[in-house]
């Protein structure tokens, strides 16, 4: 660290979000306390949140591409896990083609092949939409995730449009992502691996690349360097974590379906990146769970939270643009990540 | 023509139904100062947005180090080692001076894919970058981000940007533009020690950067090159004090 | 054959209400650079209202007036109060806002309507079928298909002939132009996206009698009409006519005769592999 008020701000930032860490690694043990497990499964699923809006912001805050599909990379990942759980639980492989595939509830195994199909379906559709820009990469990638949305609405193997179950809990090691407990930490852990692998990505020569391309694009050119081959390993990654957090999703759900994969799911996560405050590293994790809050609070006031979601996200876009982070970052000196 | 390392011949650009650059013929020897004048409207920055390949010419042919770039993109032709400067200042605003010119030089070093090391902290690209800041005077605001620099601090970070990719040919498109006495007498500094070791193309107003210098200048009327010369020639030439004179008269 | 052949013309009816979707949306992006994703909600604005007006006048044709209007009127309402403070702001910011619009509105839907899906019926002298190539085809369909023909032809007129028309050209093309020109831009802008609105309560509530009317109705279309509006090229009306039926037909008869997962996906398929030869669409209008 070179200057005294970067080195301040980069101990603030450590410590708060070692606190931030701590209070989450309390919450089982809170939970059991007051005898509600609730907090568990709802925290759970913040901290699932947070790693897809973290994903989303490395290529929507940092890369400036405005992705209307990312749900459906979060989505793939949850159904392979629910189809390997269902191949296994009916003792039948799955037949592609030639190949045999066996079902199988091992973490380990599965978890890889769900992070493996989202970055390849990032990769391909990446490489096409990435020749667009604008307007039309917003499109395009809505509409890619329309398709895959169909993919499994009309797969009534898998559930169809009511979703698939996922009965056996698939086991990570010596631990079972079925029980509460052990998924939390699971979980937490991810969220804290992803957390510093983003931190590392964006301070890198490659993340230095990324940031600059949504700035000046033609400037980049002109230095000699080709922005497309960056974007599209930047979205590939960004699918790949979207991945990750689906394989914990479906562990959390116990259940996946179309809607984990749907438009509107694409626009919350853009919400929460934009909410949480773009191209900061925790500006994601706080919008995830600041929206997920509201949606329980604002939820048991009435059933059409709605009518004050949408409101609530067009005041902030309009009147509130730099996001919680923005407040954070305001409120003590020097440093920008 | 051996020498030249940069030919353009019969270069035309038109849009619509006016011609921009109008069968413009000249080339540039290997380690000259080569100077572009003319008045405005001459079509100068639309020449170098062809030579840079921002822009593609209606016909004609460049060619760099006896190959023909016509048809190669921005990338390409950087790669190559012909890189340009912005007349109208180009940086990345939210990203502090250093980590503009880092950009530059990881293109050059090559290594821009690395995942791991943090950029600012990484020695072989912090020390050459810092060198470059040094050379324009900007070292003490290398943490500042770009946008916060003032105007003539802008300018600067633009030339050690383009300066960052060590090209064989520079191609700057009034550098000085905007600056006041001190800091255009810096850069004419700056580019006379750099005379030694890069060929540059130096599209400028401002005449007396220009005659101290060029080694030859080429004048742009209409998009067309009407004289080129040692600086002597030019100022002795009829038809550009003509045509200059006509302009300021 | 015949089973194709009818399926070419419900594909030419769906295509031609796409058409009406998309002539809006595609004016409203090109000239105003803003990105309505709150135009499949007007949709469904229309279907409501026009239900909810038939019901309360008991007339077809009042029903078709009023739900129009009043769909134009809440266009301009959102165009005064979201879009105008969203042009000057990049395409997330639209995209955002008018995403919090499409939760507002089925919202809304909901507590006025209930999330029961809701009839229309068809007027009476739309009834019945007529004997096409030896096929009965519905009259209603082909009403559909001759009102958007008209529309079509309508908008076409406007656009090449006269100089409200030039002034929409102009812009789809290059916006600051036509600031230049000492235009009042407010009014212009208002009445493009009134003229959306109206055109996608049309295709909404036309659509009624056909499907069911209820909340989230618009949210596919809404995907459709994007799909057309880049494949025909942003800000280019002939180019969304186009494009409409393009889809329309490869929708229509790939839902019918292919198996059920590529039938759903087949347009996007489309869309891709146009876009990958021509990243800007069939007939892009900005230069």
């Amino acid at each position: 660290m070179d200057r005294p008020e970067a080195l301040s701000a980069y101990k603030s930032d450590l410590i708060a979000g070692t606190v931030f860490v701590l209070l989450l690694a309390a919450v089982p043990f809170i939970a059991s306390a007051i005898g509600d497990p609730f907090y568990v499964r709802i925290f759970t699923r913040m901290m699932v949140f947070a790693i897809m809006a973290m994903s989303l912001n490395l290529i929507l805050g940092y890369g400036g591409m405005v992705c209307f599909g990312h749900a459906m990379f979060v989505g793939s990942a949850s159904y392979v896990v629910a189809i390997a759980g269902q191949h296994a639980a009916s003792g039948m492989p799955l037949v592609l083609g030639p190949l045999s595939i066996p079902g199988s509830t091992d973490a380990l195994v599965v978890w890889p092949i769900a992070v493996a199909v989202s970055a390849l379906l990032a990769l391909i559709f990446g490489s096409i939409a990435l020749r667009t820009s604008g307007l039309y990469f917003i499109m395009i990638t809505l509409a890619f995730a329309q398709m895959i949305y169909f993919v499994a609405v009309s797969a009534q193997t898998y559930g169809g449009a009511d979703g698939l179950p996922i009965e056996t809990a698939p086991t990570l090691g010596a631990l079972n992502t079925g029980n509460r407990k052990e998924l939390y930490y699971i979980v937490l852990v991810c969220l804290v691996g992803v957390y510093v692998l983003i931190r590392q990505i964006v301070g890198s020569r490659f993340g230095l690349v990324l940031r600059s391309s949504s700035q000046n694009e033609p400037r980049l050119e002109a230095v000699g360097l080709a922005p497309y081959r960056y974007r599209l390993v930047a979205f590939v990654i960004s699918g790949a974590i979207a991945g990750l957090a689906g394989a914990l999703l479906a562990s959390s759900q116990a259940y996946v379906s179309p809607a984990d994969m749907s438009w509107v799911r694409s626009g919350e996560l853009i919400v929460m990146v934009v909410l949480g405050g773009m191209a900061t590293l925790y500006g994601p994790v706080l919008g995830a769970f600041f929206y997920l809050f509201a949606e329980y609070a604002l939820g048991n006031v009435t059933e059409h939270w709605q009518l004050l979601m949408g409101p609530l996200i067009i005041l902030i876009v309009l009147y509130g643009k730099k996001g919680l982070a923005g407040f954070w970052l305001s409120s003590r000196k020097g440093g920008s990540l | 023509m051996s020498g030249s390392l940069l030919q353009v011949q019969d270069l035309v650009k038109t849009f619509g139904g006016i011609q921009a650059t109008d069968h413009l013929t000249l080339d540039i020897r290997e380690g000259e100062l080569h100077a572009v004048i003319g008045p405005n409207g001459a079509g100068k920055t639309t020449f170098i947005a062809q030579l840079s390949g921002m822009l593609q010419p209606t016909s004609g042919a460049i060619r760099f180090q006896n190959q023909d770039v016509t048809r190669l993109s921005t990338v390409e032709r950087v790669q190559l080692g012909m890189a340009r400067s912005f007349q109208i200042t180009s940086l990345w605003p939210a990203l502090s001076a250093l980590e503009n010119v880092m950009l530059a030089v990881q293109s050059r070093q090559g290594h821009a894919f690395r995942f791991w090391e943090k950029a600012t902290s990484s020695k072989p690209l912090r020390e050459p970058s810092m060198q470059w800041l040094r050379r324009v005077g900007l070292a003490d605001k290398s943490d500042l981000p770009a946008q916060a620099l003032s105007h003539g601090e802008q300018r600067q970070l633009e030339l050690a940007v383009t300066l960052a990719t060590e090209p064989k040919l520079l191609m700057l498109d009034e550098p000085m533009a905007g600056m006041g006495g001190d800091d255009s007498q810096r850069v004419v500094e700056l580019l006379r020690e750099l005379k030694s070791s890069y060929t540059i193309l130096l599209v400028e107003h401002d005449m007396d950067a220009v005659f101290a210098l060029a080694d030859r200048i080429s004048v742009l009327v209409y998009g067309r090159c009407i004289a080129t010369g040692t600086p002597q020639d030019i100022r002795q030439n009829a038809e550009v004090r003509e045509a200059y004179l006509g302009a300021e008269a | 054959m015949s089973l194709i052949f009818e399926q070419l013309l419900n594909g030419l009816q769906f295509g031609m209400m796409l058409f009406l979707m998309a002539s809006g949306l595609t004016l409203v992006v090109g000239i105003m650079n803003f990105i309505n994703l709150a135009h499949g909600t007007l949709y469904m604005a229309g279907a409501f209202f026009a239900v909810t007006f038939q019901l309360l006048t008991g007339s077809y044709l009042a029903a078709v007036g009023l739900a129009v209007a009043s769909t134009a009127l809440l266009g301009l309402l959102i165009e005064f109060l979201i879009a105008q403070p969203l042009y000057k702001r990049d395409h997330l910011d639209q995209v955002l806002c008018t995403f919090g619009i499409i939760l507002f509105l089925n919202e809304l839907a909901r507590v006025i309507w209930g999330s029961a899906p809701l009839r229309m019926d068809a007027p009476v002298w739309l009834d019945g079928s007529v004997d096409l190539a030896g096929i009965a085809y519905p009259v209603y369909r082909l009403a559909i298909i001759a009102v958007s023909a008209a529309v079509a032809l309508a908008l076409y007129v406007v656009i090449t002939k006269t100089r409200l028309g030039m002034l929409i050209r102009a812009g789809a093309s290059d916006r600051t132009m036509i600031v230049g020109l000492g235009v009042n831009i407010q009014l212009l802008y208002g009445l493009v996206f009134a003229v959306g609105a109206a055109l996608a309560a049309l295709a909404g509530l036309l659509a009624a009698p056909l499907l069911a009317v209820q909340v989230g109705m618009g949210d596919h279309v809404l995907i459709l009409t994007l799909v057309v509006v880049v494949i025909g090229g942003v800000g280019s009306v002939q180019g969304a006519l186009l494009a409409a039926l393009l889809v329309g037909v490869i929708d229509t008869v790939g839902r019918v005769t292919l198996p059920t997962g590529f039938g759903n996906i087949v347009i996007y398929v489309l869309m891709a592999m146009i876009l990958f030869w021509r990243p800007r669409g069939l007939f892009p209008s900005n230069a």
